[in-house]
């Protein structure tokens, strides 16, 4: 603090001493507010168990245990070269072997043993932090692991919750962009509410060099990782690998619980399900269900949450990034099949199908809100319109000085055929044109689409035609004119079109 | 580095000592190569001018040692023989990816560089062949001369370095000498193997990544080694990664080691 800072008054001081005296409370009650985690642990040694990992979607099993155990946990680093995407692959760095790691569950109060072996033919020493570990690294300062050796170290789980684990060693960033995370879940002391169905599904991004969907292997892009610019946003790993025959499945009925992850390395994610709302969200992984009815979740880099859902309805529900270019173009997307017997009360499904006219039977544009009701206009002014109205519909076509392109769009410059007839013109900007028609001795066969422009834009638009360009017309085209073609095509359908 | 120190005597018993001994000989067919002297920017540098730290010319071989060449060295001298080499100079894989004591067979060609060596087994045979191994800084000022090779771009050279980085291992290696070639004529310095250095623990990694770039990296660094240098060279934090992950006897299927000489007798820069 400088010393220019004002000494607190001594009612200022009054709330710091309410809460000092509130401290010694929660210390008792830390961590994780279950009293000491190590407190129930036998004066013997404890039970030992190889710990069953489970490999993305599938969830270890519920932990039954209703004491401490010892449990020895082998896991692999291993650099393989796999699938990113259709035709792209990608040279993973992995924990077990695939991306996401496997999940690890655990239970608040029990004793890890991790043994980490960093397989032969990795290129990198490589170690792990899991954000479920007390102590300095999260374990990743005990766990530096050269090629083809093998670091152990122990751990005390003394906080429940779901935590993100990944590689620490350096260049940390590239280390997780590579693939390198995965999800221990410490179970609290007495388990979660029961629910019928897990799955475990991490959210993460990679940088390739190549764009998104360039066929072959990819390397890494540092550039595009340093401006947090990734071509691919995925659930599980890769694109699709969540979708399809690899959709995750449930039951009409159940109770679904979703384990999920955000690897990064850089951006958080928007988690969403759509069609389903969550019944509870377990806000950042933590083990106090705190919110209900939620529709889209802030899953941090680093960082989990856990939602829980009812099935009403089958369906297929679409998991995505709700920053939803990432789920549309960079492939942050996955599926949830429910399958079932229909709950036409919760979901209708579509009930009918009708045809959809505002306005009688003819396609007419409507004038938009608050616009002034169209007049006849000037000649000058109608004519200096009608010069916007071609300059922004007609030129694309018909080119900037009406010339046409040969072959394929008629000339309107010195056109015999937009001359001839001034109705026929009208019905032309009004209803588009198909077929054969001969301008200046030559044929055209193509397709003027309907513009859409309003009756007052058709009048200003010939008129501005039909006296430029080389055409020599003395009159213009009135808005009644435009009007009595329109009222004649929408008495006899099809007139008015050649 | 207790453990270490013994290694070296059990290793200098072994082999008669560092100096060339009495199966001491050159290594034909390698060229040595002089590397001019330059300046090095370590990635932990602190206490360090922007300007780096100079090394001196020293002769470096143009590619790294094969597996025909450490053939003739356990031919040589059987105390390195790969079920004889002593446990606390090489790990269990030392040259597992040889067929035998004296054979390479098939996952080892004669031409391909030696892998699976311990730094104690590189030394004993750099000292073998009348030679050191490089050190950090020489082998680094050594791998960062490609302006022939690839323009003034030292983004280019990272580049290249950390698509190597990023591919897997494969199988058998190709053989040595036909990498990018250093404006100094050294070839295989990015893209092959791994490179053991005479200094390989002087600048240490915690393997805490984070915490080698932070306030208090010092506690783990030997070398006082505090904040990087450039922390988006991501090539060197590897090399560094690396090196800070080994002991002397730790044998790779990815690192293998070249010979350095001083560029006149006794003027090195050790």
């Amino acid at each position: 603090m400088s010393g220019s800072t004002p000494r607190p008054t001594a009612w200022r001081r009054l709330p710091l001493l309410a809460a000092l005296a509130a401290v010694p409370a929660y210390v008792a009650c830390s961590p994780g507010g279950e009293g000491d985690p190590l407190a129930d642990r036998p004066s013997g040694p404890l039970p030992v168990e190889t710990l069953v990992v489970a490999s993305a979607p599938a969830v270890p099993k519920p932990i039954t245990r209703r004491s401490p155990a010892k449990l020895i946990v082998n896991l692999e680093t291993h650099e393989v070269r796999k699938r990113l995407a259709d035709g792209v692959e990608y040279t993973f760095w992995t924990f077990g072997g695939s991306v996401p790691g496997p999940m690890l569950r655990i239970r608040a109060g029990d004793e890890v043993e991790f043994h980490l072996n960093n397989h032969p033919s990795s290129k990198m020493p490589h170690n792990i932090d899991l954000h479920a570990v007390t102590g300095p690294g999260g374990g990743a300062a005990s766990s530096f692991t050269a090629p083809g050796h093998s670091s152990v170290f122990s751990f005390a789980a003394l906080n429940p919750g779901l935590y993100v684990y990944h590689c620490a060693t350096a260049p940390v960033g590239m280390h997780i962009a590579n693939g390198m995370y995965g999800l221990i879940l410490v179970e609290p002391k007495d388990g979660l509410p029961k629910v019928d169905r897990e799955f475990y599904v991490m959210q993460s991004e990679f940088y390739t060099t190549g764009r998104f969907g360039q066929a072959g292997l990819q390397p890494f892009s540092m550039e595009k990782a340093l401006h947090e610019d990734p071509e691919y946003v995925v659930f599980n790993g890769s694109v699709g690998a969540l979708v399809g025959d690899n959709a995750l499945k449930a039951r009409v009925g159940e109770t679904l619980r979703l384990y999920v992850g955000n690897g990064g390395p850089n951006l958080v994610s928007s988690f969403h399900v759509i069609g389903e709302i969550f019944d509870h969200v377990y806000t950042e992984g933590g083990t106090v269900a705190n919110q209900r009815n939620v529709q889209t979740t802030l899953v941090p880099a680093g960082g989990s949450a856990i939602v829980d859902m009812k099935l009403e309805v089958p369906g297929t529900f679409i998991l995505v990034d709700h920053s939803i270019f990432r789920a549309f173009n960079k492939g942050a997307l996955g599926m949830l099949k429910v399958e079932g017997a229909d709950n036409k009360v919760v979901y209708s499904g579509k009930q009918n199908d009708l045809v959809y006219l505002p306005e009688g039977g003819a396609v007419q544009a409507v004038p938009e809100n608050g616009a002034a009701p169209e007049r006849e206009l000037p000649r000058e002014e109608l004519i200096a319109r009608g010069k916007q109205v071609f300059t922004a519909n007609c030129t694309a076509c018909h080119q900037l000085e009406a010339q046409g392109v040969p072959g394929a769009f008629p000339p309107l410059a010195g056109s015999d055929f937009l001359m001839a007839n001034k109705e026929r013109a009208i019905g032309v900007v009004m209803h588009g044109l198909t077929g054969e028609v001969t301008v200046l001795g030559k044929k055209y066969n193509g397709v003027m689409p309907m513009l859409q422009l309003t009756d007052g834009d058709i009048a200003a638009v010939l008129s501005y035609v039909r006296t430029n360009f080389g055409n020599k017309a003395s009159d213009i085209v009135s808005l009644a004119e435009v009007r009595k073609v329109r009222a004649a095509a929408a008495a006899k359908p099809g007139a008015g079109v050649r | 580095m207790t453990s270490g120190v013994r290694a070296l005597l059990v290793v200098a018993a072994l082999t008669g000592g560092f100096a060339p001994g009495a199966g001491a000989q050159p290594a034909p067919g390698v060229e040595f190569r002089l590397v001019a002297a330059g300046r090095v920017r370590p990635i932990f540098a602190a206490g360090v001018a922007d300007t780096g730290i100079a090394v001196g010319a020293f002769r470096l071989a143009a590619r790294p040692v094969t597996n025909a060449e450490f053939l003739r060295f356990v031919a040589a001298n059987p105390a390195w023989r790969r079920t004889r080499a002593p446990r606390v100079a090489v790990d269990s894989s030392y040259l597992r990816h040889w067929s035998g004591d004296l054979t390479l067979g098939p996952n080892a060609p004669p031409a391909a560089p030696v892998v699976n060596v311990s730094w104690f087994a590189a030394s004993a045979y750099a000292a073998w062949a009348q030679g050191r191994l490089p050190t950090t800084l020489e082998w680094e000022l050594a791998a960062s001369r490609f302006h022939r090779a690839l323009g003034n771009d030292p983004e280019r050279l990272n580049l290249r370095v950390l698509e190597w980085y990023g591919s897997a291992t494969r199988a058998v290696l190709p053989d040595a000498g036909h990498g990018m070639a250093s404006d100094d004529g050294v070839r295989d310095l990015h893209g092959l193997v791994w490179e053991w250095v005479e200094d390989f623990n002087a600048v240490v990694t915690s393997g805490e990544s984070r915490g080698d770039s932070g306030p208090d990296a010092g506690l783990f660094c030997a070398g006082g080694a505090a904040l990087a240098a450039d922390p988006s060279n991501y090539a060197a934090f590897m090399r560094y990664a690396l090196r800070g992950s080994l002991r002397g006897s730790y044998t790779l299927a990815t690192l293998g080691f070249r010979v350095a000489r001083d560029a006149e007798p006794g003027k090195g820069n050790r």
